[in-house]
């Protein structure tokens, strides 16, 4: 099959006088983005980004190709610009250029800026500009979208570099504090917090970090019957009567991108896509399912990553305010010294549940654009050596996302409910006033 | 400049013939054993912990034909054991002596005579088979016919845990022999949370110690105090009489986050652990231990080994080390004080010793084993011997990266034998060189393996060392995985040095007399072996003593403590001859027990000064040592007019400083705290007579790096207006800025016979390495002062990291001269010219000293009437080595443009600069490392140019260092100095202060230095070897030994003062978040 394919082309050029454009074939089949989309997570995962600088990775490439992909229909479609937090007006197409090749581009200049393995990308748009030299694209097509890409590009890079993450970089790492009630690093490797300073990235909708903040946590009181010791001892109790659809549901969302391993002297990581990945995986089942198109598909990646990006930054900020300490922590001090959570407790304050705030806010977002009533089928994490569940909305699948982490054994269910309440806030705020339509 | 004489290595070398090295590798010995590991099917290194860590080797005579023979332990295949038939040939007869042992995986081995009859057993340990049965321990018994009976489930010695190794001696010393087991961890590390659970006993393993009773062995552990839980990686077990008591004591090395053991013998009762009275520092990952006098003063000392490797190539790919907060959350949880690196425990003779592996160039030997402390060349001091190596470089960071890939991940949930096989091929296999230092003319360790044809490149796991050959060197066998065994024969007696060999035999059980102790005087060398044959890295050594005696012909004493009541003291013994010694010789004797006299005393004392808490590498990452536990700082003055000093207690952040007064009985009490300034953190202070009312006024300087207040950097002035029977103290003013300060140094500069201040400036907070501005001080006669930097001494605006200060003639031209010192900074002098301060810049012996200074005095050391400044720097016993040839250069820039000074801190070598810093430290402050190298490897070799490359470093702020050692400079009177490094000894720590006092009031002073520091990061590894030393001034500066002076002061010293006393002087010492110490002299 393959090979018949590849020697078609020289036929055709061949024999006829017709211009060859098999390319835009491609070019408008949103398969095509999902494969660079797809592309980027595998090297978001490669390259180990904290969840919260993995939601960065995700968002800027996705605007960069929206803000290209909504020239196709520029009537139906509205810029970003003036919309997110300092974004100017982005520029205009000539011509010649083809919108969907130019968005790609754009995208994959931006997500190469942001990842670390440069040549994974570069191979990446090698191979696909090549394949689409062979199937007909013309040069001067070529070019002149690939410099509007880079045109973009440039654009939101210049704009991405005042988003305060090259300065939080050298921020002050935090100060482990003595005090039971806060936080302190977890087994097995004791890592440092990660992004103490992530509150200071610019939000994209909101108007600022602590724009919707949870209620507080509960008052620490480890004198048993608190409400506090309560939730402590649910977390502990559940941990040691897990059953297996539980045990399912915490192992399905674990989406932690960096869990370690020991063997005597060596220390291996495994890897695995983060939370926002996983939601980005949701969004590609969804687009898919509705048959979006190609500008469709962009669009529903942008709008959803840029909810996950404002939710993270509004649940880190609560998370490095609050500095709740982890169950791990007090449950091997305190109840048993051997206790371990079933997934391995990520490196960052316990309160809000990132998982249960940026679910939410992604759900609240999909369910604006595909509708409540969508059940879908979320293979996300196949490929990682889980199995596939089921869910009747996006909500649903947030629902299960948030209390997966008290099966987990790494949330209280304060963190759980408060996130998704936290979530659901910042979501229905960006569905608000972030608008693509015109 | 010389200051280093030649190395001694040039002689080593003159000493052999040019083509024939110490040691020889005979070909055809007979001896074809090779450790070989197959990978078997379900059994590698990523399911089987110790997967690597090889076999030992035991040497001893077992059939009593007067040669010895060789064992040796395979982990896959059978031991196998040589007899010796001379001319250094051996027979393999492990299938008709019956020892080839029937138990997988054998490791440590120990040869003793346990059931007394005078022939040698052999114990084997084992660690059993993938499954992780059929492990129990064997014991063949000598049938003294050249072969054995395995009996160790009769002797109860079958144990089943994960043996390492095992060592017999007589704890009780009820005449037979005991055992101390040493069982690895059943748990995988990765299972085991960072808690400290040492004091429960694992039911299915842990070390053990077994009670023979009438020849059963019976588990005593419990009631004898030894460790047994599930966090014991134990993997080497050294006997030795650490309190000189004649009783066997016990240090126990364990792997990974465990701390290691120390077991002090009550009388053969029971044990107590007491390794932190003991020891400052140890090793985290150690290995292999040994001890031995290495200095021949009598004194045993302990060297561990751990697997740091010694070039940062290497390092950079091989090694991770854990962060502040681990290391914080380790100690705090009873893990004590552990760094990445061999730790040689110098014995100080007064029950301390001062870790001083660094300073003695012995701490990096890469993945060390074992080792073990023998006179290798016979010149009658003890070598170190180090075997090393990893089959498979499981720590090589690009294969963990690789590793933990996600197609690899997913490889190994399906197929695992495919893939752990794949992961095994794709590991790095680096066989090294083992390691043989000897020290050399200045008292420092050479390795010199290669010139003594040691340093075939291998994986090499035990070790032994024994004369097979009978002519009085010791011959060592090696025990390598997957290349033959090592057998190498010893040529110390081609080059002249004599030797004496002991027999030793004992009573009762102990036919063999272990345990017992020989002490050789020859000269002014005590020549010590202690007679415990297991030793090293899971062996056992020859019976037969060898001493090296160098160039003498004979000893004049020699001793042998047979135990607590016996012993044998022969004189005037002729060299090179063999000597047969027994018990039933020995005299009855009495332990003497004599105080020595010492100078000083202690007093007891509750005065405490209370850091607060503030990490400065949470807010700058890449620097090495923080600047926010200077404190305390100490000042005396007679407050109260009684004739007796009393003093002033610096506080940290958030503590008030204190005047305390004496009593006058030598007990301090609080009199007054400055409460209103306690969030200043007092960094020095000095009582002087601002306003010239006679009585004492008080300048307090204000420093640290964590205050965001800058009020809080004010230095303070407190004019004494009360009685001269009651000081009330009164802040008044100051022209200055805040500061972090570092010093103030009070002097009249203008000769108008008041007190003038020169104000020395350590940092801007938040921003190390930026100069900062100090200040001098003009004092109008009435305590008012004026800020006259910029009109006598200008240069003062950015200076630089001042960290101490002091005024003298220098010039005998009658007007005071100022010293400053710093960090990053030379010893800079700013010449009193009358009318301005002129710094000068090419003062003979003051050119290259840019260091790490921490503090200057003034001495007339060499007593030639001149005075000469004395200043006190890092130290030698560090990871940091600097010269003027190939200075430490610290490249601060903002690389990332993000608004932030990055630091870069590099050596120097092969013309070019090299970060010290990892990949992942690097890369977290700057992202673009990630980008720029993709994996380990591309980084480990790069120099700070090939990263930012030339013009990008060209806008950097470069500092330098280029000495790190303390030093003094002579006053040569005509204007320029000699300088002169002070003593190794006192190299092994920073030195916070120093000062000239007499102590025996004979007119011949002393000078006494402190210091310490612990503020730096794990890799760097803290300092703590200075116990308070006190050096003879005169022609040399000669360190005082610890054991006559008294006096021992552990932990992190700033500042200390002689005070005048009620009943003697008094010697107070301020230490950082800790007790004060106070001694009377």
């Amino acid at each position: 099959m393959m090979k018949k394919l590849s020697l078609l082309p020289i036929l055709l050029v061949c024999l006829s006088c017709e211009p060859d454009l098999r390319y835009q074939k491609i070019l408008a089949d949103p398969e095509t983005y999902q494969s660079a989309m797809k592309r980027l997570t595998d090297i978001i995962v490669y390259d180990i980004f904290s969840p919260p600088v993995a939601s960065r990775v995700y968002v800027y490439p996705n605007i960069a190709a929206y803000e290209v992909a909504r020239h196709s229909s520029p009537e139906k479609y509205a810029s970003l610009s003036g919309q997110l937090a300092d974004l100017t007006e982005t520029p205009t197409p000539g011509d010649l250029v083809d919108i969907n090749l130019a968005s790609l581009h754009a995208f994959l200049t931006v997500g190469k800026a942001l990842i670390f393995s440069e040549e994974k990308i570069d191979n990446y748009a090698n191979a696909f500009y090549q394949k689409l030299t062979d199937h007909g694209l013309p040069s001067s097509v070529k070019s002149e979208s690939l410099a509007f890409g880079e045109q973009v590009a440039s654009h939101i890079l210049k704009w991405t570099d005042g988003d305060m993450y090259k300065q939080t970089r050298t921020y002050p790492k935090y100060t482990v504090r003595s005090e039971q009630a806060y936080w302190k690093p977890t087994p097995p490797d004791y890592m440092e917090g990660i992004e103490p300073h992530w509150r200071e990235i610019r939000t994209l909708v909101l108007d600022s970090a602590e724009q919707y903040p949870p209620i507080p946590p509960l008052p620490f009181d480890m004198t048993s019957g608190s409400t506090f010791h309560t939730q402590l001892m649910e977390v502990y109790d559940i941990g040691k009567s897990l059953d297996q659809e539980q045990t399912e549901i915490a192992e399905f969302w674990d989406c932690n991108p960096y869990v370690s391993h020991h063997r005597g002297h060596a220390m291996f990581a495994t890897k695995k896509i983060t939370p926002g990945g996983h939601w980005m995986g949701i969004t590609a089942i969804a687009t898919r399912q509705a048959e979006s198109s190609f500008d469709e598909t962009v669009e529903a990646y942008a709008r959803t990553s840029i909810a996950l990006f404002d939710a993270f930054i509004s649940c880190w900020d609560e998370k490095w305010k609050s500095l709740m300490v982890r169950p791990e922590t007090l449950i091997n001090e305190h109840l048993d010294e051997d206790w371990l959570p079933l997934l391995q407790t990520p490196p960052f304050p316990e309160y809000t549940s990132g998982h249960s705030v940026i679910s939410r806010a992604a759900a609240v977002t999909l369910t604006d654009i595909f509708g409540d009533d969508f059940s879908f089928n979320d293979t996300t994490e196949v490929e990682y050596g889980l199995t596939e569940r089921k869910f009747n909305s996006f909500m649903h699948a947030s629902e299960e996302a948030a209390i997966s982490r008290l099966y987990g054994g790494i949330h209280y269910m304060m963190a759980i409910e408060n996130g998704v309440d936290q979530g659901q806030k910042v979501g229905e705020h960006i569905v608000r006033n972030l608008k693509t339509r015109r | 400049m010389k200051i280093y004489p030649i190395s001694l290595l040039v002689l080593v070398m003159a000493c052999n013939t040019p083509d024939q090295p110490l040691f020889t590798q005979p070909q055809d010995t007979g001896i074809d054993f090779q450790n070989t590991l197959a990978n078997e099917k379900g059994f590698d290194v990523f399911r089987y912990r110790n997967y690597y860590n090889g076999g030992g080797v035991a040497i001893g005579d077992v059939n009593n034909d007067g040669l010895s023979d060789v064992y040796f332990t395979s982990n896959q295949e059978s031991n196998r054991l040589y007899l010796n038939k001379g001319e250094f040939t051996f027979d393999d007869v492990t299938e008709k002596a019956l020892v080839a042992g029937e138990k997988p995986w054998s490791t440590g081995v120990a040869m003793a005579d346990i059931n007394g009859d005078g022939w040698l057993d052999i114990y084997v340990c084992n660690s059993g088979d993938p499954k992780g049965d059929n492990r129990d321990n064997e014991l063949f018994i000598n049938n003294q016919d050249e072969t054995f009976t395995e009996s160790a489930e009769s002797y109860g010695l079958n144990d089943q845990g994960f043996s390492t190794h095992a060592a017999f001696f007589d704890f009780d010393h009820d005449g037979d022999l005991d055992c101390y087991l040493l069982n690895n961890s059943f748990r995988p590390v990765s299972s085991l949370p960072i808690e400290n659970t040492r004091d429960q006993r694992d039911r299915h393993g842990g070390d053990k110690f077994y009670l023979n009773d009438d020849g059963k062995f019976i588990d005593v552990s419990d009631q004898v105090g030894v460790f047994g839980s599930v966090i014991g990686f134990g993997l080497g077990i050294t006997l030795m009489d650490i309190n000189e008591d004649y009783w066997t004591d016990i240090y126990v090395s364990n792997d990974f986050f465990e701390r290691d053991y120390l077991y002090i013998n009550q009388g053969g009762k029971h044990f107590t652990e007491e390794l932190e009275k003991y020891f400052d520092q140890i090793s985290v990952f150690s290995m292999g231990a040994d001890a031995a006098d290495l200095n021949n003063d009598g004194l045993e000392e302990v060297f561990v080994t751990d697997m740091l490797p010694p070039d940062y190539k290497r390092l950079k790919q091989t090694t991770s080390f854990d962060s502040w907060d681990l290391q914080q959350l380790k100690f705090s949880r009873g893990f004590y004080h552990q760094y990445m690196k061999n730790t040689m425990q110098l014995n100080n003779g007064d029950g301390s010793f001062s870790e001083v592996g660094r300073l003695m160039g012995v701490d990096a030997t890469d993945w060390s084993w074992g080792t073990l402390l023998f006179d290798m060349d016979n010149d009658g001091l003890k070598d170190i011997y180090i075997t090393n190596g990893i089959y498979k470089d499981v720590t090589d960071q690009d294969f963990i990266a690789y590793f933990s890939s996600e197609e690899n991940m997913k490889k190994a949930k399906g197929n695992v034998e495919e893939a752990f096989s794949d992961f095994d091929k794709r590991m790095p296999s680096t066989p090294l060189a083992n390691y043989a230092f000897k020290l050399d003319s200045i008292g420092k360790y050479q390795n010199v393996a290669d010139v003594w044809g040691l340093a075939k490149p291998s994986f090499s796991n035990g070790a032994a060392y024994g004369d097979l050959d009978n002519d009085g060197d010791l011959d060592v066998v090696v025990n390598n995985i997957n290349q033959p065994a090592s057998v190498y024969l010893n040529h110390a007696e081609e080059i002249g040095h004599h030797f004496l060999r002991l027999k030793l035999t004992g009573k009762d059980q102990n036919p063999f007399a272990i345990g017992a102790e020989v002490k050789a005087v020859v000269g002014d060398q005590i020549i010590t072996y202690h007679h415990y044959p297991t030793r090293g890295f899971q062996s056992s050594m020859d019976y037969v003593i060898t001493l090296g005696l160098g160039a003498s012909e004979k000893i004049d004493r020699l001793e042998i403590r047979w135990d607590e009541q016996w012993v044998t003291a022969l004189a005037n013994i002729s060299a090179d001859t063999t000597l047969v010694l027994s018990v039933s010789d020995a005299e009855h004797t009495s332990i003497r027990i004599s105080e020595p006299k010492s100078y000083f005393k202690k007093l007891s004392t509750k005065i405490t000064h209370l850091e607060n808490q503030f990490v400065d590498f949470d807010r700058e990452r890449l620097i090495y040592q923080g600047l926010s536990k200077e404190g305390p700082c100490l000042a005396k003055a007679d407050l109260n007019a009684d004739g007796l000093d009393d003093f002033y207690f610096g506080g940290a952040k958030n503590s008030p400083g204190k005047i305390y007064l004496n009593t006058g009985a030598d007990q301090f009490v609080e009199q007054f705290s400055f409460d209103g300034e306690a969030s200043s953190e007092d960094v020095d202070a000095v009582f002087f007579d601002a306003d010239a009312d006679g009585d004492q006024d008080l300048y307090v300087v204000s420093g640290g790096n964590d205050s965001f207040n800058q009020d809080d950097y004010l230095d303070r002035l407190y004019i004494n207006i009360g009685t001269t029977r009651k000081p009330v103290f009164q802040r008044v003013a100051l022209p200055l800025p805040p500061a972090s300060g570092a010093c103030v140094s009070p002097g009249d500069m203008d000769g108008d016979g008041d007190i003038d201040l020169f104000i020395g400036t350590r940092s801007i907070p938040g921003k190390y390495g930026k100069p900062a501005s100090s200040y001098l001080l003009e004092n109008d006669g009435k305590g008012g002062f004026q800020d006259v930097s910029g009109k006598y001494m200008n240069q003062l605006s950015a200076f630089g990291m001042v960290t101490d200060a002091i005024w003298l003639d220098y010039d005998q031209d009658k007007d005071q001269d100022l010293v400053v010192v710093g960090d990053w900074m030379a010893i800079t002098l700013f010449e009193n010219k009358g009318n301005f301060f002129q710094r000068k810049f090419n003062i003979p012996g003051l050119e290259d000293t840019e260091g790490w200074w921490r503090s200057v005095t003034v001495a007339d050391i060499n007593q030639d009437g001149l005075l000469d400044i004395v200043a006190g720097n890092l130290g030698l016993n560090s990871k940091f080595k600097a010269s003027p040839d190939q200075p430490i250069k610290l490249f601060l820039g903002d690389y990332d443009e993000n608004g932030t000074q990055d630091h870069i801190y590099t050596f120097y070598q092969d013309g070019k600069y090299i970060p010290y810093h990892l990949r992942s430290d690097l890369a977290m402050q700057l992202t673009m490392i990630k980008k720029k190298y993709p994996d380990f490897k591309s980084y480990a070799d790069q120099s700070i140019s090939d990263i930012f490359g030339e013009e990008m470093l060209s806008n950097t702020l470069q500092l330098a260092a280029k000495r790190l050692e303390s030093m003094a400079f002579v006053n040569a009177g005509n204007g320029s100095f000699t300088p002169v490094v002070l003593p190794l000894k006192s190299q092994v720590s920073p030195i916070y202060k120093m000062a000239t006092v007499d102590i025996e009031k004979d007119g011949s002073p002393e000078l006494l230095a402190m210091g310490n520091f612990l503020g730096t990061k794990p890799e760097e590894g803290i300092y703590d070897a200075n116990h308070g030393l006190l050096m003879s001034v005169g022609n040399k500066l000669t360190v005082i030994a610890p054991q006559l002076t008294g006096l021992l002061v552990r932990g992190d010293v700033r500042d200390f003062e002689i005070l005048q006393g009620k009943n003697a002087r008094l010697l107070l010492i301020g230490k950082n978040n800790d007790y004060a110490e106070i001694y009377s002299f």
